[in-house]
């Protein structure tokens, strides 16, 4: 499928990259243009005396440009593409040059050479095989007794703490809490790290009225985590694989990928991208037509490069996907990917005691899960009270109070009912798309603010 | 402890015992209860900052899985429960390629100032905003009052009714089409009544002015110029009475607003004092054709003068008598010139070139064609200008050009296309056609047509090559500028320019066809669901 042009946009890695590729979308700037079913290829005129070669791969979609930018895709490849949506008559059906043949021959080779590796098992000698696993185990060990130490003393920071009481240690400053935080980096377990300095924001920096109580969940939550730890044997095995991934342990993707496939028409209900210092983060949420799962993926991208995999919101695909373990699966992986379509429906909203009754079951079952994906239906904004929505009984929830686009929400409204996709953790909803006359905002990307 | 508002209870002592800390309380958190107290564990480990942690987290999941939303409110009969739904829109919806780009616009892509003319495009189409947009246009025109005009007819019912969800906002929340209250006049507020009088005024001009007259010694100073001057509005022989008293006011904008009105009135008095005066300034030795254009300076400035404005304005760089004659010159309407020497218009301004006084002549002339916006001066102004020597092209006022770009812009007589055909094919060699250009289209309200642009697109197409290196360089960078924003864009788009000596020449080139292609588009992205 043909992306549109605000699809095309969600691709670039910076305002700046889509701003530069907008003012590139224009026919002057290209010559030698061409199209075949796979790829869409151009040259453009740039600074320099030979123009730059561009090209596409509209499979994936994937970028392929001669210009020395580090910008991934860099502006070339977004103009090419917008050219296109623009004007497709600009583009002659035509038989690839050889600088396009030979990359798309490549990337099908390397592809192939991929699924072969996989399908092949390595070939290695027994007593090799034996050493190597001798060797990880000697180092998995190592690590769990690094975390095991880590989340000992988180344990008795939090038993001083809970002495000492918040507002007691409220006068040491966020000093206090960075300390703990650099233990906790210290002893691999990052995600810790990373719940410590966020409370510690929480408390020193936000203006929110409830925040001293959003910081005891969370604290009485990583206690809870430390002696989850201290009897991670106890645990079913998924709910195991939760509290590994919560303390740091990561999952490889060839293991992910080893699970087994979940096959399916996956609609991208909702994205949103987030700057964490140098780090871009990508949460896209997808939802099975068939199966009705959710599934949430995240995609990092470093400095000035794009994101490697490119899912654009409003669209919908068959596909494989495979969850990492745990006991209630969100977060997986794109085993295989067919031609994205437009999305031109989106499944059944459902109600909000459906929506309580399986968030119930659901902490049931992992009791550490933050939020869950829901996609509400009758929704309808309060215009006299900003961040609340009445369902349709009358009944009324609040949103985030982080939601930063209630003006918006009411405009797409209008004060009727519409169905709302976001995230649930319990007490308040964070919108993250709408389905307004007939089609998809997704409020992260469509919106101008 | 089943019921949530005894969680709620639980919780908040939790959070308290947690705040002042266990040390502090001098026991240990209260036991949860039946059921959740099962949960936490007992004998080894139970110590109470375990408790208090781990009934914390027990009660923030018994809370969380067992959620209950806040009750429908109890209605009130009679009273509605919440602000009624926006009703539906009586505009079209906008097409989705010009949605798209206003996405772009918005994104910051094109330069921010396209809005306006997207806004009135979508309005000629007539359409209205896609409601995902509202926000951020309700909130850039509130910064930006200049936008209004253009969002206000496209803003839909659901525009209106987002505006009266917040305060600043409210400027687009009422109807525009609301015709001012009559009781405004008695009771409201200096814009109100200014509103109900100018209203009044179209019904019933004698009767405005006899409600103006009636109150006007009790309205304060400083509204008085402005009330003064919604009487433009169908100005007539009757007003001239009223007008005449308000010369002798104290306060200068007064007396200023009442000269203005005065002057536009054909056969006022004022007009008469006026020619009169000027009939012993100005006299012609010689024909129309090949005589000489003399000025009599006035010996004094007396107070009938005075009070008609004569030394009121400011020009600067002339004496004080020359300023006497350019006051009275810009007061009468300049066709009296041409019936009296029985000159066109730019006769007129060929003898002022003869003559000692012709910078007096011309500013005068100038000032009193943009006051009378007289259509055969202002367009002679512009041909003149093109040959005139460039110590009299100071002298011109700019307004002229502006009134020029707003009779003409539209072209439908071929005015605007005669006087770019009167252009030199050398005409980039000097400033002066630049210069002259650079105003008329910025002061066009609206595109030109496909003709004039053709003509215009044609004479860029034979300098343009040799561009880079003129002189005045920076004003023709301007005026590409101004030109990619007023050219017919299908016409302007068709521009050969030539090569880029340079990056900075291509820079300004790749702007005007960025600007014309984001024009282009958004005419095409209308005309396809027409």
């Amino acid at each position: 499928m043909l992306l549109d042009a605000s699809q095309i946009l969600t691709l670039a890695p910076d305002a700046a990259s889509a701003k530069a590729g907008s003012q590139l979308a224009s026919a002057r700037s290209w010559s030698n243009l061409g199209r075949s079913d796979a790829a869409l290829w151009g040259e453009c005129q740039g600074s320099g005396k030979t123009p730059y070669r561009t090209q596409i791969d509209l499979a994936g979609p994937a970028f392929k440009c001669s210009c020395p930018s580090r910008k991934f895709p860099c502006k070339h490849g977004l103009g090419l593409y917008l050219l296109l949506a623009g004007d497709a008559a600009l583009f002659p059906a035509d038989a690839p040059p050889a600088w396009v043949a030979d990359w798309l021959q490549g990337r099908q080779e390397r592809q192939e050479k991929k699924t072969e590796k996989a399908a092949a098992a390595p070939e290695v000698t027994e007593e090799a095989r034996a050493a190597a696993v001798v060797q990880a185990r000697k180092r998995e060990d190592k690590r769990e007794a690094k975390v095991g130490a880590g989340v000992l003393e988180l344990q008795t920071w939090l038993d001083d703490l809970a002495r000492e009481g918040l507002a007691g240690v409220r006068s040491r400053g966020q000093g206090f809490w960075e300390t703990i935080a650099a233990r906790m980096a210290d002893a691999q377990a990052a995600p810790l790290a990373r719940r410590l300095q966020r409370a510690a924001g929480l408390l020193y920096q936000s203006a929110l009225p409830d925040a001293e109580s959003m910081v005891a969940s969370e604290l009485a939550s990583m206690y809870l985590l430390a002696r989850a730890w201290a009897r991670i044997d106890a645990l079913p095995a998924p709910l195991q694989a939760d509290v590994r991934a919560l303390l740091g342990w990561t999952v490889a993707q060839e293991d992910v990928l080893c699970e087994p496939a979940v096959a399916d028409r996956w609609r991208v209900l909702a994205q949103s991208t987030f700057d964490d210092d140098r780090v871009k983060a990508r949460a896209t949420w997808l939802h099975g037509a068939a199966s009705g799962r959710w599934a949430l993926l995240l995609h990092y991208a470093v400095g000035n490069g794009g994101f490697q995999q490119q899912i654009a919101p409003a669209t919908a695909f068959d596909g494989e996907l495979c969850f990492y373990p745990g006991a209630w699966p969100l977060r997986a992986l794109v085993k295989t990917q067919g031609d994205p379509a437009p999305l031109r429906e989106i499944p059944a909203p459902i109600d909000l005691d459906t929506v309580l009754d399986t968030h119930a079951r659901a902490l049931a079952a992992q009791p550490f899960l933050e939020r869950q994906p829901v996609l509400l239906g009758g929704l309808a904004p309060d215009a006299n009270a900003r961040h609340v929505v009445r369902e349709p009984q009358g009944r009324r929830i609040l949103l985030h109070p982080s939601f930063r686009h209630w003006p918006h929400l009411l405009a797409l409204s209008g004060g009727h009912p519409l169905a709302v996709c976001g995230e649930w953790d319990g007490r308040t909803l964070m919108p993250l798309s709408v389905w307004s006359d007939g089609r998809l905002v997704n409020l992260d990307s469509d919106l101008a603010t | 402890m089943t019921d949530t508002s005894e969680t709620a209870g639980a919780a908040r002592a939790l959070q308290q015992a947690l705040r002042i800390g266990l040390a502090r309380a001098g026991r240990g958190p209260a036991a949860l209860g039946a059921p959740l107290d099962a949960l936490l564990p007992a004998g080894d480990g139970a110590t109470p900052e375990a408790a208090l942690w781990l009934s914390l987290a027990v009660v923030d999941a018994w809370e969380r899985s067992g959620f209950a939303p806040m009750p429908a409110p109890a209605s009130v009969p009679g009273t509605p429960d919440a602000v009624a739904a926006s009703p539906a829109e009586r505009l079209r919806p906008c097409p989705a390629r010009a949605e798209a780009l206003l996405a772009m616009l918005l994104r910051g892509v094109f330069p921010a100032d396209l809005l306006g003319p997207w806004l009135r495009e979508l309005a000629r189409h007539g359409g209205r905003v896609p409601p995902r947009f509202l926000p951020t246009l309700l909130d850039t025109a509130t910064r930006q009052a200049d936008l209004r005009p253009a969002l206000l007819p496209v803003l839909g019912e659901r525009g209106r009714w987002l505006a009266q969800t917040d305060r600043e906002w409210q400027w687009a929340a009422l109807d525009g089409s609301a015709a001012p209250d009559p009781a405004w006049w008695e009771t409201g507020s200096f814009e109100q009544r200014a509103a109900a009088l100018h209203a009044w005024r179209a019904r019933d001009p004698g009767g405005a002015r006899e409600a103006l007259a009636d109150t006007w010694r009790s309205e304060p100073p400083e509204a008085r110029a402005a009330l003064l001057a919604v009487l433009a509005q169908g100005l007539g022989p009757d007003d001239e009475a009223f007008l005449e008293t308000a010369l002798d006011d104290k306060r200068k904008e007064v007396r200023a607003a009442a000269r203005s009105l005065l002057a536009g009135l054909p056969g006022s008095q004022f007009v008469a004092r006026m020619t009169a005066r000027l009939q012993a300034v100005l006299q012609l030795e010689g024909s129309a054709q090949t005589g000489r254009l003399q000025v009599a300076l006035p010996a004094e400035c007396d107070a009938a003068m005075r009070r008609d404005g004569v030394g009121a304005g400011a020009h600067p760089g002339f004496g004080e008598k020359t300023g006497w004659v350019i006051d009275m010159l810009a007061a009468v309407d300049p066709c009296i010139w041409s019936q009296r020497f029985g000159a066109a218009p730019r006769a007129c301004l060929a003898l002022a070139r003869g003559g000692d006084a012709g910078n007096e002549l011309v500013r005068g002339w100038g000032l009193a064609a943009i006051r009378h916006r007289t259509p055969d001066w202002v367009r002679d102004f512009a041909t003149w200008w093109l040959a005139a020597p460039p110590g009299l092209r100071n002298a011109v006022p700019d307004g002229v050009f502006d009134v020029h770009a707003a009779l003409f812009h539209d072209d439908r007589d071929g005015t605007l296309s005669a006087l770019l055909d009167a252009l030199p094919a050398n005409w980039l060699d000097e400033d002066a056609a630049t210069r002259l250009l650079l105003r008329l289209t910025a002061g066009a309200p609206e595109s030109w047509p496909a003709a004039p642009s053709r003509r215009m697109v044609q004479h860029l197409a034979a300098v343009l090559p040799a561009a880079a290196n003129v002189s005045h360089v920076w004003l023709l960078k301007a005026l590409l500028d101004r030109l990619a924003r007023v050219l017919d864009p299908s016409v302007a788009a068709a521009l050969d320019a030539g090569g880029a000596p340079d990056d900075q020449w291509r820079g300004t080139l790749d702007k005007f066809f960025d600007i014309v292609r984001f024009r282009h588009e958004t005419v095409l992205s209308f005309q396809e669901q027409a």
